[in-house]
């Protein structure tokens, strides 16, 4: 018992101080409007996006489920920081200055707002947008919150049930958010980012020292695991195949244009600063990575033998066992630094999805700002409760959901990509709102029957999130052929936008 | 003044809230693995102390780089106005 209360004091101190730079002075708005709630519409600090962003990026997958991964898959999961640093920092380094200087030159509030203006201000094209994003984001935010809420009952040894840490972490998390919009998002990260990325580096110093170093370890897997420093790895799952779909694809891709990295794209204060957000991020996201390994080895040493969901609680298992309560404390703050930033963040774009996309177009046109503002905050209230009922389906449900909602960013990704594109051979490709919505539909459909009907999720070895990638944009393209596309001044303005990025003597505002 | 002892309040308030939700329940019987190595306990826990005033320091010098940028942002905004 003393041990677990041990555990909980620094929580509870992470938690007060969460509260404090929640609600802040700091994170006052400039503007009492939806615009200025939802981004920071004059343009946030350069460490604020930063950090912002790149805390909220990694989900509670972060703590501990990496090192439960690398616990059942062994040393490929490093491979991953080679897909995060070259597609996510690619994209991201390609398109975010043009989605910054788009959404300060049009105000642009969501992804819907920048493609449904392409396709001169398509219903159909909007309202598709936001069912994806939206659907991404609440799918997003109920799996951040077991994995934390997880690891507290066990270090706690079930003191805190897990029940009472999900609906304390959904509180918390609500009530800044209610509060300040992005701002106590940001401000929170800022603290998440820090701590869980150091936290991570002393648990790998810690758990390489308990086995006595990294050349006993290393010696210590060859002679127990060796299947475990191959790949890929001991059950087979790490192929190139799986590498190209899955990281790639769902993990790279989905993670650079994920509806909660576009709110922080908007909110740099310059092109150039949302530039800087594809090089740096991807080294910090990468940079947490390493670590992870030293932890999931030393686990499979110290606690082996555990399996499925065991598995996945062999980190705290092993601090549990043999770590002084306080650090089991740090730990539980890390995890729930990783689940938070991710929780905050997806419960700002969803509330903005929805009441910039759908509330304030089709449900209460003409209102003023106040009301946008209250009804964002009810939207936040309402979102915070379905995610406490949706917490209690988590294995089955959530599982399936943390899983799939990376594959729906397949959704809309490769038209965000044609549309931002300069390059002659990408410009003739002919895309149209009828094709976008198509290829959305279709590509929907399939996700849900291969992760909910068909036996088979990944078929040939190819993960879901290529299939469904491959299927919008084939009927994307087929559909497009027959239908009309936008309207040559809607093409002319974009171009002209983006064009204006690259004049050398353009304003420093504006110039790349 | 008023202003942070209100927030103050709010604080206090949470925390006691926090407390009275910690009520115990099942106690989570924990089985005990045997390691495949020894495990270097009292080593590995020197590495925390240091650990924690690196936390600390890391947290402090994240915390400082943004406000003391938030402070120039809006400083500059200002003078636009």
């Amino acid at each position: 018992m003393s041990k677990a209360i041990g555990a909980l004091i620094i929580p509870l101190i992470y938690m007060v101080v969460v509260l404090v730079l929640g609600h802040g002075k700091w994170t006052k708005s400039l503007r009492l409007n939806i615009d200025d709630f939802y981004k920071v519409s004059a343009g946030a600090a350069f460490p604020l996006v930063f950090l912002g962003l790149a805390g909220g990026y990694h989900s509670s997958f972060a703590i501990p489920g990496s090192m439960g991964f690398v616990y059942s898959h062994g040393i490929g999961w490093i491979a991953n920081g080679l897909w995060t640093l070259f597609v996510a920092g690619g994209v991201m380094m390609w398109l975010a200055p043009r989605i910054n200087y788009l959404a300060r030159k049009n105000n642009y509030l969501t992804p819907g707002d920048l493609v449904a203006e392409y396709f001169d201000n398509s219903d159909g094209v909007r309202i598709a947008t936001a069912i994806a994003t939206i659907s991404f984001s609440v799918g997003y935010m109920f799996t951040n919150v077991i994995g934390p809420a997880i690891l507290i009952s066990t270090l706690t040894n079930n003191l805190v049930t897990y029940d009472v840490a999900c609906f304390v972490i959904i509180l918390v998390v609500a009530s800044y958010v209610w509060r300040a919009g992005i701002r106590g998002t940001m401000w929170t990260t800022v603290l998440q980012a820090c701590w869980m990325f150091v936290v991570v580096y002393v648990a790998a110093a810690y758990c390489t020292t308990l086995v006595g170093g990294i050349k006993p370890m290393m010696a210590a897997m060859k002679e127990h695991y060796i299947e475990y420093l191959t790949i890929p790895g001991p059950k087979g799952f790490l192929t190139n195949v799986t590498w190209f779909s899955w990281a790639a694809i769902a993990i790279g891709l989905g993670g650079a244009l994920k509806p909660v990295t576009w709110s922080f794209f908007y909110s740099a204060r310059k092109p150039k600063e949302a530039m800087k957000i594809g090089y740096t991020i991807p080294f910090y996201l990468a940079g947490i990575y390493i670590p992870v390994v030293f932890i999931g080895f030393a686990a499979l040493l110290i606690v082996p033998g555990l399996t499925g969901v065991s598995a996945d609680n062999s980190f705290p298992k092993l601090l549990y066992d043999y770590a002084p309560a306080w650090f089991g404390g740090l730990i539980i703050a890390g995890a729930m630094g990783a689940g938070m930033s991710t929780l905050d963040a997806e419960t700002n774009i969803s509330s903005c999805i929805f009441i910039s996309d759908i509330y304030k177009r089709y449900i209460a046109p003409g209102k003023d700002e106040r009301h946008y503002l209250i009804a964002g905050r009810w939207s936040i209230v309402v979102l915070a409760i379905i995610t406490y009922i949706f917490t209690h389906y988590r294995f089955s449900i959530v599982a399936i959901i943390a899983t799939l909602v990376n594959a729906i960013v397949a959704l809309y990704a490769p038209t965000v990509i044609l549309i931002l594109s300069k390059g002659k051979l990408l410009k003739s490709i002919k895309i149209t709102a009828a094709g976008y919505i198509c290829g959305m539909i279709t590509g929907g459909a399939l996700l849900i029957y291969l992760n909910f009907i068909s036996k088979v999720s990944n078929p040939l070895g190819w993960h879901y999130s290529a299939w469904v990638l491959a299927t919008n944009v084939i009927v994307m393209l087929l559909v497009s052929q027959f239908t009309k596309g936008p309207s040559v001044e809607s093409k002319q303005k974009f171009e002209k936008s983006i064009d204006e990025l690259y004049i050398k003597s353009a304003p420093e505002e504006v110039s790349l | 003044m008023r202003l942070l002892e209100n927030r103050l309040y709010r604080v206090i308030s949470l925390i006691v809230l926090l407390t009275v939700l910690l009520i115990p329940s099942i106690v989570w019987a924990s089985e005990k693995i045997e390691p495949l190595v020894e495990p270097q306990i009292e080593q590995a826990n020197i590495i925390l102390i240091y650990g924690l005033f690196l936390i600390i320091a890391v947290i402090f010098g994240g915390l400082l780089w943004a406000y003391k940028a938030n402070r120039d942002v809006m400083k500059s905004l200002e003078q636009k106005k």
